[in-house]
């Protein structure tokens, strides 16, 4: 910064001073003022980092909600055979979508507080229902569906489950467990893997992702995205069908 | 130290600059209608413009490290947007340090469009992460720009910090261009077209 005020010393014609060298030169008087200056930009660096310091030395990242432990990542055991991938947006015409028909892989784990939890239920028509808590898409459907199964919008008949994948306690709105104890989310929620096997055996490409499956155990139709009511009432539909 | 308290120290450096740049504008407006004003407009000018672009330089170069921080450090995938902006923020650092070596006070006529896209790309990022549902309904497995990472404040992600450096450098610049103005040398200062050739063929040392 010093150097700034006068030509350096190796300057060999001082004829050749530039302008803005000639401008600053001008401003020498002012030049006092710039320790100052550097001090207070160095000081709010400090400051700032310290207060950083000392507000995050409170945080951690294992998941706690209302005081209890809980689990936010937990092993899942798939049985059967892996959905292709859900490559499409939006309902997926069941027409063309290769896993309709198919058996819906089976998903054994737990939830956050570690009961256990099987995808799909048995013997009755069931809505997977994939959310990642980090993603504003779920942020803003969970709740939809969530009013929705209260004001009577969706009958009860079809059960739906959640899984709780793609979990990362670097990213937003972690953890899980407190964001949809937050919204008050009744339907049972599966904690994926570290590797997210349950989203990798159900074909999962984007959230929110929803795969509709029969009483029989069989895929009937897939959608992902935010889904309107009509749309979550036509993924419901098939699974009833 | 670990990344929520780099998160905490960069949002905090984001609300220093949103104050120094609010406290520059008002007092730009306020020297307008009030000679009183006017008069300390002039002596903040005098006080700030000659390290001007070496703090602009140091805004870029603290939020370049910053933003490697997060991809590198704290493992933040850079999203698309993300990476715009970073097109737009790293070469201020090598055209404004060159500039502090060079003391070259015309720096801002290639800086500043640099600063005003990547303003107009972070505030677009800005308002995707506000308004996600603009661009898809759904999250893709991979980097979607709609995913707030870190949200301080209740008004700073990732985003708004990478507008904030813009808006603070473009606002240094611009307090530069007035000091520059005020100095007898203003009439030659102002005129690039006539000093800056020789300017370029002499060496700073």
């Amino acid at each position: 910064v010093s150097n700034a005020r006068r030509p350096a010393k190796s300057t060999p014609e001082p004829s050749t001073t530039r302008p803005g060298a000639r401008a600053a030169a001008a401003q020498g008087a002012a030049s006092r003022n710039r320790l100052p200056i550097l001090l207070g930009v160095g000081a709010v660096i400090v400051v700032a980092l310290i207060i950083a310091i000392v507000a995050s030395r409170g945080g951690n990242d294992s998941g706690t909600a209302n005081g209890t432990t809980t689990q936010e990542r937990a092993n899942v055991t798939v049985t059967g055979t892996a959905l292709a991938a859900a490559t499409e947006s939006g309902l997926i015409p069941a027409a063309t979508d290769p896993a309709v028909g198919q058996v819906a892989p089976g998903l054994a784990g737990i939830n956050f507080t570690g009961s256990a939890v099987t995808v799909p239920a048995a013997g009755k028509p069931t809505v997977v229902m994939f959310v990642a808590h980090w993603c504003p898409h779920c942020q803003a459907e969970v709740p939809q569906v969530q009013k929705w199964r209260d004001d009577g919008s969706i009958g009860s008949d079809v059960e739906i489950r959640t899984v709780s994948t793609s979990v990362k306690s670097t990213q937003g709105n972690y953890p899980p467990s407190s964001w949809l104890a937050r919204v008050k989310w009744t339907a049972p929620v599966l904690v994926d893997s570290p590797e997210n096997f349950a989203a990798q055996a159900y074909g999962l490409q984007s959230f929110p992702y929803f795969v509709a499956v029969g009483a029989d155990g069989k895929v009937k139709m897939r959608a992902t995205g935010e889904l309107t009511l009509a749309d979550f009432t036509t993924v419901l539909n098939a699974a009833r069908s | 130290v670990n990344t929520p308290a780099f998160a905490t120290f960069f949002a905090l450096l984001t609300v220093a600059t949103n104050i120094f740049v609010v406290a520059t504008v008002f007092v730009a407006l306020a020297s307008r209608v009030s000679p009183a004003w006017a008069e300390r407009a002039a002596r903040g000018r005098s006080t700030f413009a000659p390290d001007a672009i070496t703090l602009a330089a140091v805004v870029a170069l603290v939020t370049m490290l910053g933003s490697l921080y997060l991809s590198e450090v704290a493992h933040y995938p850079p999203c698309e947007m993300c990476w715009y902006q970073r097109i737009a923020m790293y070469p201020l650092t090598i055209l404004l340090g060159i500039a502090v070596w060079r003391r070259d006070r015309e720096i801002r006529h290639y800086a500043l469009p640099l600063t005003g896209i990547g303003a107009a790309l972070s505030i677009y990022h800005y308002q995707l992460e506000r308004f996600p549902d603009q661009s898809s309904l759904s999250c893709s497995v991979d980097v979607p720009c709609t995913t707030v990472w870190i949200w301080k404040f209740h008004y700073i992600s990732i985003p708004f910090m990478a507008l904030s450096a813009f808006v603070t450098i473009a606002t240094l610049l611009l307090i530069a261009r007035t000091g520059d103005d005020e100095s007898p040398e203003s009439a030659i200062d102002s005129s690039p077209a006539i000093d800056s050739p020789p300017a370029l063929e002499e060496t700073p040392r």
